[in-house]
């Protein structure tokens, strides 16, 4: 993938460019939010790791121009651990969010998910996705978990279908509303309760969910990566 | 005020006097009709003067005197003709009706005047309360003006919670019935106080306490006094509005910096990490298949980082010291020279490329201060001459004595600063510049300032320099004198 890196910091850019180049990935990178827009208008890009503090914009402000001009996926890397940034960098159209300093582990398959799903958007439509213990198939709307079908009411499929098309991904909390209600501003509490009922029914045990996982203040993360098929 | 009455009196007298006079002239020139009319004249004037009663009166005597001395038969009472009826008669319809008319003008005058004293007096309170804007402010804008139209005292009670406070002076009253008491001093002979209560748009915020003039408690001085605490009740709400939205205005700006600053502390205390587990995991991973060059390069990083982590929390630890004091047994008497020598040294092995030019007295220049922390103080402000400017140049050095006092001037001759970021660069985290890679975690010339000013020195910035560019940091510090070296 071309992947546009966006931070101020020399050394993290030094860093994470042999890094990248080493999986087979172009690297460019850019040191502010003029670098950047240049960057955005100039390369084809498949990823932007944009890093929110920047010394001349903030960082949230390039999220359209991203999503709009280079229709590149964008993962936020932010060191301000801040609910708030994060859910608005999201809302915005920020495919996922990293906090630094992050596990390269962690944020190399952060890229592989975006890897991924660039792959199934360039694709054929997905009917179906599927993992080694779970199948969701969209036209028939069944769950299948470990050769178990589950049946989920219409409002927790719907709920549940966002989580499987953004698998590996977080989702927030506006989304799944908009999702599930059609409005971003339901009671968060029907949400919460819509998500323990989930869990109650794919989870081996819903007081410690492996499956769905709970971004505190931000939104949920289905933990599984599913495959898409047609 | 018994004076005019006296005067007024007198003058109505007078005028009887001289009716009289005349009706007699003109009984005495054989014309009565004549006479009874100036004697009606004399009557309806006293009354148009001085209203029914003295009227009455004035008929009343009118009609005995007209009875007894002028009509016929003269000097006896006694009504035997229609002529002497008819001015009897005359005179008291007269007097009555004239003395009405007269009475029932002048009080509608009187109210009139009241009344527009009254709404005069308002507006001037009114006035005044428009330029309290404390509620202190208040009660100092109505004293002003009191006593007058019959108060002679006023006093404001703000409740808060279960007690009341006096906004003039901020005590607080402990007691829900203080206000009620009366001082208990003997001799203090106060008119009876009134309260009302000051209701503003969200409920009760208190009471106010008039004290009036003697005998001045009729009914229109009632709804006087409750127009006026109307006014002070929006007054005094005003001011709570006030207060309130500077508080709120205050707490977010608070808000804002206590962010600015723990995002500012997140971003260079995470920077270094991120790089450092970054590039750590890098190494440890064995999917990455890197070349020896980049694995060097990844442990050059980690290195530079921790060396960065090391200098932050070293910058911090001075911010702690310079937050908490620095005392006196830290102070010793160090040679100004020998630390600039220091720093200087300490800077080239930070940035070998950094090149100085210098002028230094070769005498020692003693000054009062902690060797480490004036070393530290010196550095900073030359790492800062060498990122905003040392590129383009050697930094100049230049030390002096005046007669009781050390300069130590560092100049660089890079872009220079702005004027709108001048005021900022002592500031605690203030990045100077664009580019934040370059400056740290934006507390060297703050830590500078902060170590100078407790050895009683001074820290001053002038920039641009010549032709729009350079910065020049002038450090100035008390020489400690000979007598004062004996001394210690």
């Amino acid at each position: 993938m071309n992947i546009l890196i966006i931070d101020d910091e020399p050394s993290i850019i030094e860093t994470l460019r042999p890094v990248l180049a080493s999986i087979g990935h172009e690297v460019i990178a850019a040191n502010d939010g003029a670098q950047a827009l240049r960057a955005i208008e100039s390369a084809a890009l498949d990823l932007v790791l944009l890093d929110l503090g920047l010394p001349d914009t903030d960082g949230c402000d390039l999220i359209a121009p991203i999503k709009m001009t280079a229709k590149s996926s964008l993962i936020v890397i932010s060191a301000r651990h801040l609910e708030k940034d994060k859910v608005r960098a999201l809302d915005l159209g920020a495919d996922d969010y990293v906090d630094k300093p992050f596990g390269l582990g962690e944020l190399l398959a952060r890229i592989r998910v975006i890897e991924r799903r660039r792959a199934e958007i360039t694709g054929s439509q997905v009917k179906r996705y599927a993992s080694d213990e779970l199948v969701v198939d969209l036209a028939t709307r069944e769950v299948i978990l470990m050769d178990e079908p589950i049946h989920l009411s219409p409002k927790e499929f719907a709920l549940f279908e966002l989580l499987v098309r953004n698998s590996g991904q977080v989702v927030t909390q506006r989304q799944m509303m908009i999702a599930g209600w059609a409005s971003p501003i339901v009671d968060g509490q029907y949400l919460r309760s819509y998500m323990a009922m989930l869990r109650e029914k794919l989870e081996a045990d819903p007081s410690d969910p492996e499956l769905i996982l709970t971004e505190p203040g931000v939104g949920y993360r289905l933990a599984r990566v599913l495959e898409p098929e047609a | 005020m018994n004076d005019q009455i006296m005067r007024r009196a007198a003058f109505d007298l007078l005028i009887f006097l001289a009716a009289v006079g005349g009706t007699y002239a003109a009984q005495q020139a054989d014309r009565p009709i004549t006479g009874v009319l100036i004697f009606l004249t004399g009557v309806i004037l006293i009354a148009f003067r001085s209203g029914l009663t003295s009227a009455l009166i004035a008929a009343v005597t009118a009609s005995c005197v007209y009875n007894f001395f002028l009509s016929e038969p003269a000097y006896r009472f006694g009504i035997t003709t229609v002529d002497e009826a008819v001015p009897l008669l005359a005179f008291n319809t007269a007097a009555i009706l004239a003395g009405a008319l007269v009475g029932r003008l002048r009080d509608s005058a009187l109210k009139a005047y009241n009344a527009q004293s009254e709404t005069a007096f308002l507006l001037t309170i009114s006035d005044r309360l428009q330029s309290a804007v404390r509620l202190r402010e208040v009660e100092e804008a109505i004293r002003g003006i009191i006593p007058r139209q019959g108060v002679n005292s006023v006093e404001i009670f703000l409740a808060k919670g279960n007690s009341y406070v006096r906004p003039s002076n901020d005590e607080i009253e402990l007691d829900k019935l203080d206000p009620f008491l009366e001082e208990a001093e003997p001799n203090h002979k106060a008119s009876k106080p009134v309260f009302l209560e000051l209701t503003g748009a969200r409920g009760t915020l208190g009471l106010v306490k008039f004290r009036l003039a003697d005998g001045a408690a009729d009914r229109s001085l009632m709804s006087n006094l409750k127009s006026i605490t109307a006014l002070l009740a929006l007054a005094i709400e005003r001011c709570l509005l006030l207060d309130e939205a500077a508080e709120a205005k205050a707490a977010t700006r608070s808000e804002l910096l206590k962010d600015a600053l723990l995002s500012s502390v997140s971003h260079d205390l995470r920077t270094p990490l991120t790089v450092i587990q970054a590039a750590a995991g890098a190494l440890q991973s064995g999917e990455l298949h890197l070349g020896e060059d980049d694995r060097r390069k990844f442990l050059g990083n980690i290195l530079d980082q921790c060396a960065r982590l090391d200098r932050y929390t070293s910058e911090l630890l001075d911010v702690g010291q310079i937050q908490s004091g620095i005392a006196e047994d830290q102070l010793e008497i160090v040679d100004f020279n020998e630390i600039v020598r220091l720093a200087m040294k300490h800077a080239k092995s930070v940035h070998p490329e950094l090149s100085f030019k210098r002028i230094m007295p070769p005498a020692p220049t003693l000054v009062r201060a902690n060797g480490a922390m004036l070393e530290q103080a010196v550095y900073n402000v030359i790492d800062n001459a060498q990122k905003f400017g040392g590129q383009n140049g050697p930094v100049m050095i230049d030390l002096s004595c005046s007669e009781d006092r050390v300069i130590l001037s560092v100049t660089d001759d890079g872009p220079g600063i702005c004027e709108h970021e001048r005021p900022h660069v002592f500031t605690r985290f203030f990045k100077g510049g664009e580019d934040s890679s370059k400056s740290g975690m934006g507390l060297g010339l703050f830590i500078a300032k902060g170590f100078i000013e407790a050895f009683s020195g001074t820290v001053a910035i002038e920039s641009p320099i010549d032709c729009g560019k350079g910065a020049r940091l002038i450090i100035e510090l008390p020489l400690v004198q000979s007598a004062d070296l004996a001394a210690a």
